[in-house]
């Protein structure tokens, strides 16, 4: 009885080295990451991104749906008033300390002028900097701080 | 004979094989645990409280956060909650692909409860292999919905976007594969006489007193209780799918709630590889323009449309006046939302169960019979609970 489990222990000791045995010839799956990227799907909620229409003009019109929207609150936006008694948004802020990355906000979006880039590295030294402001997001993203 | 006496220790809450924020005060006699006090509340958020002030859709970020190993699920499970409130019907395409997205989510979380179970026994190798099959899981939801943790993933009544390119033949890959990598983890552990002296025997809860105490999931079939509100309560497609309960040897120790969530995850790559190959055509979101947004297209092109979407996404919408309780088979047990409504566009109360924290409670009756503080750390493993689940 018990040198039958002394046996068997041995096979399942050795089927076990076998396992991480074949292992050393499998390709390595790891990602060297700041050197090597991959590349995000079409779909990756990542910063959030303000667009132009074909004519240069800003396509946000300041109903404020995403800011109503947003569960966490991190959107403000003041609008006021502008050249012929149009609308006009002054200051479209994203707080993305705050910001979920859930992608309600471009749902909500009534005139598809608010949309997610494959942005993901956000990481900064202060609580300003997390701050997006309006000129920030109709620039195309160029955030990234890692310096090779 | 030297006089001894009980010494009361702390494990946690900064201990890695809590999982998380958990603080256990232990009553020791020698190395022979006499009383058990699980001390929770460290990770808690107020997520119930919050729902009261946010519209239905608004809240559904949020349930990502409970049980974030498994973010889908919880999804799943408020969504059918809301939709049996206001009585909706989801189209079958949409029950297919959560269905899909549901059982992957309970392999993922299978795999991380093996990799940090096996890493608090002392088997480092099931950890870095099972992490490596949970990227490709979260590879597929990074390409259905754009997140890989916090997903986000369905919508009430259906889901936020069609099914993208190139989604089932990584699906079918996956499930293709899965199988094998299994089996390399039971050659690791299944019948290794480490893993059988730390796991067999230990942590031992009766079928009678898994009930009484609540437990659910694959804790409870671990003991012989073949349950499963997949096939109980038949909820989304599952009665259109083909599986087992698996329920180990019906000892009801650490070692029969390790085989059951092995076996289960081959049944769930089953159930994928089904519903993967039946997915139908159709609509991917129900059409109730007094519920669901209209189309993108439609927004941009039809005022009727735009005013319904303003209206929702301004005030919600505002469901009938009644208490409800939808319940999933959660990876890690039943996750149950109770939802009462006023009428109004918030719910008056959201009340959440979750498997992890009534799970705990059975830590009680498993510790008794003279577990030793190593064995906590089994016990715990097992288990499988996740802190964001408990303290909500």
């Amino acid at each position: 009885m018990k040198i039958n489990r002394v046996i068997s222990s041995i096979i399942e000791f050795i089927r076990g080295l076998s396992v991480t045995f074949w292992h050393l010839f499998v390709p390595s799956v790891t990602l060297q990451y700041p050197r090597q990227r991959w590349t995000v799907s079409d779909r990756y909620r990542g910063l959030e991104r303000l667009a132009v229409d074909e004519e240069g003009r800003e396509r946000c019109v300041g109903c404020c749906l995403c800011a109503q929207m947003c569960p966490s609150n991190a959107i403000k936006i003041v609008t006021g008033e502008g050249k012929d008694y149009n609308k006009e948004v002054i200051s479209f802020e994203i707080d993305i300390a705050r910001c979920l990355f859930c992608g309600l906000c471009v749902e909500a979006c009534p005139k598809n002028a608010l949309s997610m880039t494959g942005e993901y590295e956000l990481a900064c030294y202060n609580r300003a900097g997390m701050i997006y402001t309006k000129e920030g997001l109709y620039k195309s993203p160029d955030v990234t701080r890692y310096k090779k | 004979m030297p006089e001894t006496q009980e010494l009361t220790i702390n494990m946690g809450p900064q201990h890695p094989s809590t999982h998380g924020v958990l603080r256990l005060v232990l009553n020791l006699d020698g190395e022979i645990i006499t009383k058990i006090t699980p001390d929770i509340g460290y990770l808690h958020r107020g997520i119930e409280k919050l729902a009261e002030d946010m519209t239905y859709a608004q809240f559904l970020p949020v349930t990502d956060r409970l049980d974030y190993l498994a973010a889908v699920s919880n999804n799943l499970a408020y969504c059918l909650a809301v939709e049996k409130l206001l009585g909706l019907e989801v189209p079958k395409r949409a029950s297919y692909v959560r269905v899909i997205l549901t059982e992957l989510s309970r392999i993922a979380s299978h795999l991380v409860w093996i990799g940090t179970h096996a890493l608090d026994i002392g088997a480092y190798t099931p950890f870095l292999y099972a992490f490596r099959e949970r990227e490709d899981i979260l590879d597929i939801y990074e390409l259905f919905c754009g997140s890989r943790l916090t997903t986000t993933c369905f919508r009430i009544g259906g889901l936020p976007q069609d099914i993208p390119e190139g989604f089932v033949e990584k699906v079918e890959k996956f499930t293709k594969i899965f199988p094998k990598k299994v089996d390399e983890y039971e050659a690791l552990l299944t019948k290794n006489e480490i893993w059988l002296r730390r796991t067999q025997f230990v942590g031992i809860i009766s079928a009678e007193d898994g009930i009484n105490y609540s437990l659910s999931g694959p804790s409870l079939r671990g003991s012989g209780v073949k349950w499963d509100i997949r096939k109980a309560e038949p909820y989304c497609v599952y009665d259109e799918l083909e599986f087992d309960i698996p329920t180990g040897r019906g000892i009801g120790d650490v070692y029969d709630r390790y085989l059951v969530r092995m076996e289960e995850m081959r049944q769930s790559c089953k159930i994928v590889q089904q519903a993967i190959a039946k997915i139908p055509d159709g609509d991917f979101i129900a059409t109730a323009a007094k519920f669901v947004p209209p189309p993108k297209e439609r927004v941009l092109t039809d005022i009727e449309a735009l005013i319904h979407h303003f209206k929702l996404v301004v005030e919600g919408f505002k469901p009938p006046a009644k208490e409800v309780y939808a319940c999933i088979e959660a990876p890690k047990g039943e996750l149950g939302f109770y939802i009462v409504s006023d009428g109004s566009n918030k719910p008056y109360r959201l009340k959440i169960r979750t498997p992890s924290f009534a799970n705990l409670q059975s830590i009680y009756k498993m510790i008794e019979g003279g577990m030793m503080v190593a064995d906590a750390v089994a016990i715990i493993g097992s288990l499988d609970i996740v802190l964001g689940e408990i303290d909500r």
